[in-house]
């Protein structure tokens, strides 16, 4: 009787269970293999432009083909110190533009999640609203307002607040402005969302015992959003990473990130072995945070609120 | 010298009156309950002295002093939380520790006074665990060490017992008289519990409404409750609406649905009166037949309901008109005498054993 009645039961947890494994297979894992297959040939002149690796499946030609795998585009990395540079520079870009987001989103945060309740949904709406439009219209907007006749520069002179113009187009600050404001509303919704799920009498219980309320914001609201703060800064940081359109577009000279460095190997290089393997070595630099994150997450067993009954 | 004091305090949350015009003495040391139905502003009550709320109008004194302005955390008073609020990242230790780190106290100190608090709560061993590591009671004596170890003038608790099983309650209940009684500090209870407030308590309020309908000691509620309200809401109690009908020599009889009632001796209600008599179930004297004099208050009717209690027996009597009288007899062994449902019985309870209202 019991076993009848559980074999549908696991099959339907199999079904639950494999969907998003099947999901990730094909729309992760499979154009993964494909890049990797990539950044593993060798590049040639032609058309694609580079020497396929994996072409067949018989296994005969395969084993053959194995022994010809070619790690050339990643001794082309390493040797490149422009690849390193890149890497380095879009690791501190994004870690400067996710501790901006940070900072400047947790007051806004706590402020939605403080306000009325019935106001709370129409600025959530507001928090979104700028993806209603393009990303690329959006960023098109600002060299629009940073560049040296821009508007930001026009209201600082009207204002008399400055005589000559601030360069800021063109330079790595207009791309953490950029990618600051691109991102804000995925730094503000976790941490609402955390900030929210605070119990309340917690703060009371904080204040009852004689904590101010900068104290109580700092012992208690801070360390009960880590959850949020934690989740916010890996959905800044991580797209930040290999953001290619804000320093493409805002960025000048002197802005180095591997995201535009990829896109200049694919595109204007037609090095599809080095970008293929610069890629992967991105998202091997990325895993490292992630799997940090997943730990965490583990161990937050304990440290997320938890109701009392 | 009162600890506190309020003094005319209304609080208004919108269009409702939480507290309305509520003035009350607690002395140094009193072990003091507020009781009520929920929405009865008991806990509005306590969070306007904790400092959570501040008063539409009226004063709160604390030892003397006016805090109605005073934020929570520059209050004299602490609180334990009916939900416990025990903070889910710091361990027992750290918790019980909050408020001595917050006063800047040196380290030893606090060491010193946070094992005092494990010990007086008898939690000794388990300052390194986490809150979700304890049972239930054992978070509700965290709560309490957390809140006793900033020696405050005034300890709110609010709804102490009402998280915790049925066995634990009562026990956990004479533990805290306990604990007031050997510290002297004064606390300050709400509940919704009659049978707490008056296990715990040295004196009452029974609020209603926003407002407090009678202050006394467990017996003097129990025994002349002031209102309908505060009889009906402390114990069992069966209702007569009636009219005074006059004077037979000193003596008052009322006239009610049940028949003539006679309350005694009772001279401030004049003849005309419109006024409830109150009864208590265990006053009620359940019998066979009416014993050889006829006595006053004597209602002919049938068992209608009998539930045993163990150490009580309830019986629901069916007297004419349709009406229900409650009553109860202690068990005191085998031999007692039980009645069955369908059985026919004669109730009586003496005059002096009715509590007169205003209607």
């Amino acid at each position: 009787m019991i076993a009848r009645h559980r074999r549908p039961a696991q099959a339907g947890r199999l079904v639950v269970l494999g969907l998003p494994y099947l999901w990730l297979l094909a729309f992760f894992l499979a154009p993964f293999a494909l890049v990797l297959r990539v950044a593993l040939s060798q590049s040639a002149l032609g058309r694609p432009p580079y020497t396929p690796v994996f072409d067949t499946l018989d296994p005969v030609i395969l084993s053959q083909k194995l022994r010809e795998l070619s790690l050339d585009a990643f001794a082309r990395l390493a040797a490149d110190s422009l690849y390193l540079d890149a890497y380095l520079g879009s690791l501190a870009m994004a870690a400067a533009a996710t501790f901006v987001t940070l900072v400047l989103a947790f007051p806004m945060a706590l402020a939605i999640a403080r306000s009325d309740a019935r106001l709370r949904p129409l600025l959530l709406v507001l928090v979104i609203a700028p993806f209603w439009t393009s990303a690329l219209v959006r960023v098109y907007a600002f060299i629009m307002i940073l560049k040296d006749e821009g508007l930001l520069n026009l209201a600082l002179r009207g204002l008399g607040l400055i005589d000559a113009p601030l360069h800021i187009f063109a330079t790595n600050t207009a791309v953490l402005i950029g990618i600051v404001y691109a991102y804000f509303p995925f730094m503000v919704l976790p941490l609402y969302a955390a900030l929210d799920a605070q119990d309340k009498t917690l703060r009371e219980a904080a204040a009852d015992l004689g904590a101010a309320p900068l104290q109580v914001l700092a012992r208690i609201t801070l360390p009960l959003a880590w959850p949020g703060i934690a989740a916010g800064s890996l959905m800044v940081f991580i797209p930040a990473v290999g953001e290619f359109v804000i320093p493409d577009l805002l960025g000048g000279s002197g802005t180095l990130m591997i995201g535009t460095v990829l896109w200049s190997d694919f595109f204007a290089n037609r090095d599809w072995p080095a970008a293929a393997a610069a890629a992967v070595v991105l998202l091997a630099l990325l895993a490292g945070p992630l799997a940090l994150y997943e730990r965490l997450q583990v161990k937050d067993g304990a440290l997320t609120p938890r109701e009392t009954p | 010298m009162p600890l506190l004091r309020l003094e005319h305090v209304t609080k208004r949350h919108g269009g409702f009156t939480a507290v309305n015009d509520v003035s009350l003495t607690i002395g140094k040391g009193e072990l003091f309950a507020l009781l009520g139905p929920s929405g009865c502003g008991k806990t509005t009550l306590l969070r306007l002295v904790a400092g959570f709320e501040t008063p539409d109008q009226g004063r709160v004194l604390i030892d003397g002093e006016e805090v109605t302005e005073v934020p929570a955390h520059r209050r004299p008073v602490n609180m334990m939380f009916q939900s416990y609020a025990l903070f889910p990242h710091m361990s027992v230790e750290k918790n019980i520790a909050f408020g001595l780190v917050q006063d800047g106290l040196p380290k030893k100190e606090i060491a010193a006074r946070v094992a005092d608090g494990l010990r007086l709560v008898q939690l000794e061993g388990l300052g390194a665990r986490r809150p979700d590591r304890l049972s239930g009671g054992q978070r509700q004596r965290v709560a309490l060490a957390r809140a006793l170890v900033k020696r405050p003038k005034l300890l709110l608790l609010d709804e102490p017992l009402a998280a915790l099983d049925k066995r634990l309650r009562e026990e956990t209940g004479f533990e805290l008289v306990h604990l007031q009684k050997t510290l002297g500090t004064t606390f300050l209870v709400v509940t919704h519990d009659q049978k707490e407030a008056m296990a715990m308590a040295g004196r009452i309020a029974v609020m209603r409404a926003g407002r407090i309908e009678q202050i006394g000691t467990a017996a003097e509620i129990y025994e002349r409750p002031a209102s309908r309200h505060v009889a009906e809401f402390v114990g069992e109690i069966n209702l007569f609406d009636g009219e005074v009908v006059g004077p037979d020599e000193d003596r008052r009889k009322v006239a009610t649905a049940a028949g003539v009632l006679d309350i005694g001796p009772r001279a401030r209600f004049a003849p005309g009166a419109a006024i409830i008599v109150a009864v208590r179930p265990e006053r009620v004297v359940l019998a066979r037949t009416a014993s050889g004099a006829i006595e006053a208050n004597a209602f002919p009717g049938t068992i209608a309901e009998k539930a045993y209690l163990g150490d009580v027996t309830l019986y629901r009597v069916a007297i004419a008109a349709g009406l229900v009288l409650r009553a109860a007899r202690p068990n005191t062994g085998p031999g007692d005498e039980m009645f069955e449902p369908g059985d026919s019985v004669v109730a009586t309870f003496a005059p002096e054993s009715c509590v007169v209202l205003r209607a």
